[in-house]
């Protein structure tokens, strides 16, 4: 069947459910937020309906089509320069007044338009009744219902999307702008009959020179006979102004909201009962000016502990999977370099970073709580005093929230700042928001040095920590790279909705499932790269003979055991003495089974004198030479371990890795690190969850077979470390730069590798410098 | 025979780490999806349209 093409561009104000519109028709499952900015670029999707192939742009999020930040830019670029079939205005029909602004400027374009009363039940339920008939008469356009959360309206809006576009209707529409400026827009349209190539309504030319749209002006200016026509307005501009006593452009907006003003008073009413909604009763409380800051630090706070004791229990579950599914490979694999790298490299390093899962989707469950609910917004502007204090712009925040989750769309956000230098700043202080790859290396480091009770405060500390050096640096920039004015906060405050688990769930797999990807991509192939660095080179120079010296040690039992024991019992060898060599055994055995229960955290002392006295009582004789017989093996097994552990030290020391990390060593050690710190520091450069895995792999590699464990067990156990260390070690991972996919990012957004240079040498200082500052001054204080 | 697959196994692992640094360092600038990446005819599958 033969198909139509047609391209329809999803306009709007911003957080007006156009993504949500947008994934309705598409049947993607875009990004949304309860917050204006979700999206700071052009998405398109396909769709086939009725026989047309349909092209749908969702298009960012914008007040008026005269555009100050880049996000703006872009939707207005696409409307104007590429000229869909159809535009779609999505309007907020529960802010219907605001969001005609932009629908009169659309209009404008005399381009074919629809317009989708979205939020028509948020309307409805605040008592607004709109009439929809009147303001399709009044403004030439056809008007549907829709509601994005419930997905319905949706293919009515494209039965009229198609029936506009294809119509093609360019019904010319005007504003009226008084007489003075009237006068002016027509001068300007009879100068423009004398230009051939004009391919805007001449009106619509005529009204945004004199608004002085740089763009415009730069557009007109290549025209023939152009640059007289700018001239024309920049006088006119002037003339205008000068008998307002008003700037031109803020006489037009006045005409515009005039305009808009009087449309909506005949449209919509409003039962007044209603005017003080619920979203409004919730803002007195959690944006009161004193209580407001408290309230949103208490839920920081209590989502990280969540994070923390809920994700516990299944993390622990992952960790013994993960343990089963080593000693499996283990037991079924021949000793060999293959199965050291499944069971070391692999699971080792990919199996730590993979068993945190659980905290990472809850923190972004969490996330998607405040997101969807509106609570974001609300933080935005709770923070904006302290921000404005600073001289940052309080709408940095909210890319400074997205960066909780992953610095990369954080970065992107910052396209919804108006002022370059508010946006530069924000984009180069945003690395210092604790993502969520960082979580992983905390739990681990918090698991192994903090008890349970405090491991979410310490936690809540290093995010807050980012927040505060973001916050102090975003100031030192304001005021020497980036000098400049503030401009004033200005940003609508989303009503609150209660979240679908739908739509939270949703929002949490798409986040969290980037983990999961990235677990097995780029975290397996450092793991094995890791493994490799690890493990070879295979030949090694030891600093001692350790299987002489292990023979030796075990020589030297044999002569302790028969001078102890075989002499005094009058024996050759144990054999020679059944009843001792029950004893031993039985002993060995209730060694064996409360060595277990030690290491499950069971203290059976008592249970324990009780099987070995009667152990005594059934071999009275030979009971004393039996029990030092085991002390004898037990100090030479000890002794023997000791050797092992210290060959593969010399060994991983001597390695690839071991090598870097000695190399690296001097330069942290001043902070309390060692090799093997500075080794995985330096590999999470690539992605931050590295750290872990590479830890992971060095210390299964250096651990004997029977003695592998969850990451945060074998770190507990490294004298190398303290609780103060792995505080610093946190700092040290929460502030030196980030992963290099964020990296890159900054580079696309700043447009220069200077900006992204200095990002990363001021990150390694300040990293340094916080380290340097918690390790030596809790040395000082006795930690 | 174990030699031949742990080097093949590496070598995969070096090669896919360094595709990653080549394409953060000189990817191209304009389309950057963020975390959708994969919804239908987005401009990071549709490449010609960036």
């Amino acid at each position: 069947m033969a198909t139509t093409a047609l391209t329809l561009a999803l306009a709007g104000n911003p957080n007006c459910g156009k993504t949500t519109i947008f994934n309705n028709i598409t049947g993607a499952r875009q990004h949304v937020g309860n917050y204006p900015g979700v999206t700071v670029e052009r998405r398109e999707g396909s769709r086939l309906f009725d026989g047309r192939n349909l092209l749908i742009v969702d298009l960012p999020g914008t007040y008026s089509l005269t555009a100050y930040a880049l996000d703006e830019l872009v939707a207005r670029n696409f409307i104007i320069n590429e000229r869909p079939d159809v535009i779609v205005d999505i309007l907020d029909a529960s802010n219907l007044e605001r969001n005609l602004y932009l629908a009169v400027q659309i209009l404008e374009l005399e381009r074919p338009v629809v317009l989708a009363l979205n939020m028509a039940d948020v309307a409805q339920k605040q008592g607004l009744q709109l009439n929809d008939k009147l303001l399709e008469d009044k403004l030439g356009v056809p008007v549907v219902r829709t509601i994005g959360s419930s997905n319905s309206g949706t293919s009515e809006l494209l039965q009229a999307a198609i029936t506009a576009a294809e119509q093609n209707r360019q019904k010319p529409f005007a504003v009226q702008y008084g007489p003075e400026i009237e006068a002016k827009i027509a001068d300007i349209v009879a100068a423009f009959d004398d230009v051939a190539d004009a391919k805007y309504p001449l009106r619509w030319m005529a009204v945004k020179l004199l608004e002085n749209d740089k763009d415009v002006i730069e557009m007109v200016g290549r025209m023939v006979k152009g640059q007289e026509i700018v001239a024309l307005a920049a006088a006119a501009r002037k003339e205008v102004s000068d008998e307002l006593g008003e700037e031109i452009e803020v006489a037009i907006a006045g005409y515009r909201y005039q305009f808009v003003g009087g449309l909506y008073a005949e449209i919509a009413r409003s039962d007044s009962s209603k005017s003080q909604s619920i979203s409004d009763k919730i803002d007195s409380i959690l944006t009161h000016r004193i209580i407001g800051l408290p309230i949103f630090l208490g839920i920081m706070w209590a989502v990280f502990n969540l994070v923390f004791t809920l994700g516990a229990y299944p993390q622990d579950w992952l960790d013994a999977g993960f343990k089963w599914l080593g000693d499996v490979l283990t037991a079924s694999m021949p000793d060999g370099d293959l199965k050291s790298l499944l069971v070391d490299g692999i699971i080792g390093g990919v199996g730590s970073v993979l068993s945190f899962v659980p905290q990472i989707f809850i923190l972004f469950f969490a996330i998607a709580i405040l997101e969807d609910s509106g609570y974001i917004a609300r933080a935005a502007f709770l923070m904006d005093r302290v921000m404005k204090a600073v001289g940052l712009h309080g709408k940095s925040f909210i890319p400074l929230i997205l960066g909780f989750g992953c610095g990369v769309p954080a970065m992107m956000g910052s396209r919804t700042l108006e002022n370059p230098r508010d946006r530069m700043v924000t984009i180069l202080i945003t690395p210092f928001m604790s993502c969520s790859a960082r979580l992983p290396v905390y739990t681990v480091l918090t698991a192994a040095f903090f008890s349970a009770d405090v491991a979410g405060t310490v936690v809540f500390s290093l995010y807050c920590l980012g927040i505060v050096v973001a916050i102090l640096l975003g100031m030192l920039y304001r005021k020497t790279l980036f000098a400049g004015d503030i401009e004033p906060f200005v940003m609508e405050m989303p009503p609150y909705h209660l979240p679908t688990l739908r739509s939270l769930l949703m929002h949490m797999w798409e986040r969290g499932s980037l983990y999961l990807k990235k677990a097995g991509t780029i975290i397996l192939a450092m793991s094995i790269l890791m493994w490799f660095l690890v493990s070879y080179p295979s030949e090694v120079d030891y600093s001692r003979d350790y299987d002489q010296a292990k023979e030796e040690t075990q020589a030297a039992f044999e002569t302790q055991v028969g001078s102890d024991i075989l002499t005094p019992l009058g024996i050759a060898a144990l054999e020679d003495n059944p009843g001792l060599q029950t004893a031993i055994s039985q002993i060995g055995d209730i060694e064996k089974e409360f060595s277990d229960a030690s290491d499950a955290g069971d203290e059976q002392a008592p249970e324990k004198d009780e099987k070995l006295k009667a152990v005594e009582e059934a071999q009275p004789d030979v009971y004393p030479y039996a029990a030092h017989y085991w002390e004898l093996k037990q100090d030479m097994d000890d002794a023997v371990d000791q050797l092992d552990k210290d060959q593969k030290g010399e060994k991983i020391a001597a390695s690839y890795a071991g090598r870097l990390g000695h190399f690296l060593e001097p330069a942290v050690r001043p902070l309390g690190f060692d090799w093997k710190m500075a080794t995985s520091l330096f590999a999470a450069l690539t992605a931050k969850e590295i750290m872990v895995s590479t830890l992971g792999t060095i210390y299964a590699v250096g651990a004997d077979d029977d003695d592998t464990g969850a990451v945060q067990d074998m770190l507990a156990a490294d004298p190398a470390f303290t609780p103060l260390i792995a505080y610093a070690l946190m700092v040290f991972v929460l502030l030196y730069p980030p992963c290099i996919a964020a990296i890159s990012v900054m580079r696309r957004e700043t447009g220069s590798w200077k900006w992204t240079g200095l990002s990363i040498a001021s990150s390694i200082a300040i990293a340094w410098i916080a380290a340097f500052i918690i390790y030596h001054g809790g040395k000082l204080l006795g930690y | 025979m174990e030699t031949v697959v742990l080097v093949l196994i590496g070598l995969t692992a070096l090669g896919y780490v360094a595709r990653t640094f080549w394409r953060s360092i000189h990817g191209k600038p304009s389309c950057s999806c963020g975390s959708c990446p994969d919804s239908s005819n987005s401009c990071c599958q549709n490449k010609d349209r960036q």
